[in-house]
């Protein structure tokens, strides 16, 4: 019995020691993984404000606001260099031919956009999917006019003009449906 | 004791992975790249050597009674703080090792080297012993990594080696192919060693 009890409290011991141990290590590692993870969450932000160094979450209110106007954003994030406003990147859901298509639309502080990206679709191989990495359809979107709505042409020059994919229609309406959500909420509810 | 005796047995004489057989379930896993080989073998050093110190120094108030359960907290403890320090700094490679990170807690080498060398030996020669062993693993695990992704992937570390027109047995990097050269490698291994002991 008493040999039973030593050897139970042998055992307490090295595993409290363990166990503090593990607790210094994790206190220097967490704040680094923490980090890590928002990096990572921020990785398409980041993409479109390669510059900014935080994205804060609009206010509630303020986005419950845009929703009753414009229901298909559901997130929007102010981007930030020291304090200094870069601009905003919205989060928009529109239907599109295979399903919901996620965009993430930036729009710079002067009134361009600054980027977008599309971060869940389930659009036809080859054809629609081409909306995520089709490089010449993304970069037709940067730095247009992004105080009025755009329009989808097979050869883009205009200021308030887009390329539409061929083979490509519904998906690239549906992208530019968020985009013109995204533009209007911008111009009615966060440029100043 | 000698520290070239040392050496030798967990290098060549009694390499964990091709002449004892102990750990080989991570071993056929996650040699499917020369990275991850590498990145396997620098964790299971360093939780090898520091469990073997550790071990060591504790080995004289140790109740033998309970010696396992507290070798199984020694390792574990190293094992989880190897686990954060690779999340904290090297997350690719966690990613890419994923389950078999906190799977070395349960690898037959560590608990092998605690129970049959650092507890009967003092800290400088179970330190050793610990890196002798784990280099032998780790050398056996780049050896079966390098084949592997040479002959599954076409390339080596990530670096394509032949060009397009290469076409690589992706038997290789898969299951079956770690075991078809595992064999290979432990008959080629046990003829040397069998040649050598007959000189």
């Amino acid at each position: 019995m008493k040999e039973t009890i030593k050897l139970g409290l042998v055992l307490l011991l090295v595993t409290a020691i363990a166990g503090g141990v593990l607790a210094g290590v994790n206190g220097v590692t967490s704040p680094v993984i923490a980090e890590m993870e928002r990096v990572k969450s921020f990785g398409a932000l980041l993409e479109i404000f390669p510059e900014a160094n935080d994205f804060i979450e609009v206010e509630a209110g303020v986005l419950d606001q845009i929703k009753t106007t414009n229901p298909s954003i559901f997130e929007a994030y102010k981007a930030v260099k020291d304090d200094e406003e870069l601009g905003y990147a919205l989060k928009t859901l529109t239907g599109g031919y295979g399903g919901d298509i996620t965009t993430l639309i930036g729009i710079k502080k002067d009134g361009t956009i600054a980027g977008l990206r599309v971060l869940v679709m389930s659009e036809t191989k080859g054809l629609g999917a081409r909306i995520v990495d089709d490089l010449e359809f993304r970069d037709s979107f940067v730095d247009k006019n992004a105080l009025a709505s755009l329009n989808p042409v097979k050869e883009p020059s205009a200021d308030d003009e887009v390329l539409l994919l061929s083979g490509a229609t519904v998906s690239t309406k549906a992208v530019l449906k968020g985009v013109n959500d995204a533009i209007d909420a911008y111009v009615n509810y966060l440029s100043n | 004791m000698k520290l070239s005796t040392i050496f030798k047995n967990g290098i060549i004489f009694e390499n964990p992975i091709f002449v004892q057989l102990i750990g080989m379930c991570s071993v056929l896993a996650i040699t499917n790249s020369v990275k991850n080989s590498i990145g396997m073998g620098a964790a299971v050093v360093s939780v090898l050597v520091m469990s073997n110190i550790v071990i060591s120094i504790m080995r004289k108030v140790i109740p033998s009674k309970i010696r396992i359960p507290i070798f199984i907290v020694v390792i574990a403890t190293f094992v989880t703080m190897v686990e954060m320090f690779m999340k904290a700094y090297a997350q690719p490679l966690y990613l890419s090792l994923g389950i078999f990170i906190p799977l070395i807690v349960v690898n037959c080498l560590i608990l092998a080297r605690a129970e049959s060398f650092a507890s009967k030996n003092g800290v400088f020669y179970s330190a050793m012993d610990g890196l002798a062993m784990g280099l032998g693993y780790s050398a056996a695990l780049l050896i079966l990594g390098s084949l592997r992704e040479i002959l599954g992937a076409g390339s080596f570390y990530g670096i394509s080696l032949f060009g397009e027109s290469f076409q690589p047995a992706a038997v290789f990097v898969a299951p079956p192919g770690a075991f078809i050269l595992l064999g290979i490698l432990i008959a080629l291994f046990n003829k040397f060693i069998k040649q050598r002991a007959a000189n």
